[in-house]
């Protein structure tokens, strides 16, 4: 569950302190991995200027045709840093067994590189007609 | 119908498919690739994925999203190490679970790209 993932938060004035020991934080930004600084900037750069698109074959049970997903150097980033959180949350399971994998599937939910760029768009569109 | 992704109405109500491997358990902690890591993300989002939505609901819309940019990355990303072949070759035993095969030219480019580094590891 989500609560899992608040665990491994780095302490702070606003985060109560945890009911059991915890072992030390292994890093302090596994909460999501568009919360990454440098995913910030990429999404908001995408915002600002949407990337281009392509359709590519899917495969998985749901559907046999074609998906679409954001193509560019800047998707190519976005995809590292999240590949990147998958890896260490992985990781983290890993070196600490069943407790910790909460993190990694709240990383399985997490939005996909399309669905972030689509939603930094929409936030960045709302703020704009807001503002 | 078909939706933003293209993807046909009605296969969401696919039997639920049970998936023996989401246990997976520290001890059979792979070695580190973060090929395995997305593996093992497209047998938990392939699992959210039957928990019965509506064809046009934005989570079940957003798992075949996730689900085609996973695929999409196993295709076209090439392995750095013996670890990713290995688990690109896990992951194409998972999808030979679901029933799920790739096309022509995109089973060539994942084969071939598995086995450069098997291929050296077992000479």
């Amino acid at each position: 569950m989500a609560t899992r993932a608040l665990s491994i938060i780095v302490p702070d004035a606003h985060t109560p302190a945890p009911p059991v020991a915890l072992p030390a934080p292994t890093n302090d930004n596994l909460a999501s991995w568009t919360d990454n600084r440098r995913a910030k900037l990429l999404l908001a750069s995408c915002a600002a200027s949407m990337p281009q698109g392509e359709w590519h074959r899917a495969y998985h049970a749901y559907g046999y045709g074609e998906g679409f997903r954001y193509i560019g150097y800047r998707v190519d980033a976005l995809t590292a840093i999240r590949d990147e959180h998958g890896q260490r949350a992985l990781d983290l399971f890993h070196a600490e067994g069943d407790p910790a994998y909460g993190v990694f599937a709240l990383h399985c939910q997490s939005a996909s590189v399309t669905d972030a760029i689509d939603a930094a768009a929409d936030a960045a569109l709302a703020a704009k007609m807001e503002g | 119908m078909l939706n933003r992704r293209h993807i046909i109405g009605g296969a969401a109500a696919l039997p639920a498919i049970v998936i023996a491997s989401c246990g997976v358990t520290p001890a059979v902690a792979a070695t580190r690739s973060h090929f395995e890591a997305l593996r093992l993300e497209y047998v938990a989002v392939q699992k959210h994925g039957n928990a019965g939505w509506d064809d046009d609901h934005p989570t079940f819309l957003a798992i075949c999203g996730r689900l085609g940019e996973i695929e999409h990355e196993m295709i076209h990303k090439p392995c750095a190490s013996l670890a990713d072949a290995r688990a690109k070759m896990r992951f194409m035993m998972v999808l030979n679970d679901y029933g799920t095969v790739f096309d022509g030219d995109d089973s060539h480019a994942i084969v071939a790209d598995m086995s450069r580094f098997m291929l050296e590891d077992a000479a």
